[in-house]
């Protein structure tokens, strides 16, 4: 039970550490990178004190199981909430209408992430699949450029039909 | 004992995985992640059941390793689920799949994927959810949204996000 408790205590060194990377490097666009940083600090100090907490104890590995489990489930919460906070699309809508007081859907596409555009965040979403390898621009032609955006796209539609969720997206 | 553990949370996890897809395969409509944690606590709650009716083995003692290894998983879970339901990126890379030579202009993409369409379906939603009230073609923050909305605000300065969105 300790194992879980003192865990879930040290999850508020997750924003603590990455806030504090963030504003020691001070670079543009790596605070994602830090939030994988900040996790791995996390989880290695979770690890490390739950060990030395229980070495003596004969139900290590099982005190080591819940702590690693409670752990990697924190990690997960925070990149969802950091996640909603970097890239949530009704988040930015909210954000943008609130800064505008009131915003018809017109304005609201004009006016999307500070005057970006929408079609801004559109490209970004492109860009970031470009940035992984999963597609290539040809001649203003996109397509496809690895195995793994084909599994991506099989396993999706496949996924999607079974539980019939629709299109998505 | 760790085999027994890591047995009830895949156990857990299999049954889990069985009724979301019955339920989501005869249910119509909402199917958020309120209705996962619903459905995987209903999975764990079977299990406890099986293991101290059936086999008469205890739990309880177990409770503290059997439940976060499960919601570890679970939540492993709802993030590929979330993410095949809402990203836009693999439904990009879906329709691009789709197209007759696995490839698309962005205008083709723009087509079967409308940007505005996407905007208004969210703006719908927002307002449904009570974040947004809608006055002629208008929309306004509500209470809930503003004090989100300065939170959101806040926490930007202090991740330093400028591109968020």
């Amino acid at each position: 039970m300790y194992a879980v408790l003192l865990t879930l205590v040290f999850s508020v060194f997750i924003p603590i550490i990455h806030i504090a990377l963030i504003h020691i490097l001070r670079k543009q666009n790596i605070q994602v990178k830090l939030m994988f940083i900040s996790f791995l600090i996390y989880v290695l100090l979770d690890f490390i004190i739950i060990y030395f907490v229980y070495i003596d104890s004969s139900n290590i590995t099982i005190h080591l199981i819940s702590a690693l489990s409670s752990s990697i489930f924190m990690c997960l919460f925070y990149m969802e909430f950091f996640s909603m906070i970097a890239r949530g699309f009704s988040m930015r809508i909210i954000t943008d209408i609130y800064l505008h007081t009131r915003l018809n859907p017109e304005q609201l596409m004009q006016e999307y992430a500070n005057g970006k555009g929408i079609e801004w965040m559109f490209d970004k979403r492109i860009q970031g699949i470009k940035d992984l390898g999963l597609i290539n621009e040809e001649c203003s032609q996109i397509k496809l450029s690895s195995k793994s955006s084909f599994i991506i796209a099989y396993i999706s539609n496949i996924y999607k039909r079974i539980l019939k969720l629709g299109k998505g997206g | 004992m760790i085999q027994n553990i890591i047995l009830f949370s895949f156990l857990s996890f299999s049954i889990f995985l069985a009724l979301h897809l019955i339920i989501w395969r005869i249910k119509e409509g909402y199917r958020g992640i309120g209705l996962i944690l619903l459905t995987s606590t209903v999975a764990y709650l079977l299990v406890c059941a099986l293991y101290l009716s059936w086999l008469k083995l205890s739990v309880m003692s177990h409770l503290w390793t059997t439940a976060p290894l499960y919601f570890c998983l679970i939540m492993i879970y709802s993030h590929f689920y979330v993410g095949l339901l809402k990203s836009v990126s693999i439904r990009i890379i879906q329709e691009i799949r789709e197209s007759p030579n696995n490839s698309m202009t962005i205008k083709e993409i723009n087509k079967i994927y409308p940007v505005d369409e996407m905007v208004r379906t969210r703006l719908s939603l927002l307002e449904e959810n009570g974040w947004l009230s809608k006055s002629g073609e208008d929309y306004s923050c509500l209470k809930k949204a503003l004090r989100t909305v300065k939170i959101n605000l806040y926490l930007h300065k202090i991740f330093r996000l400028d591109n968020s969105g």
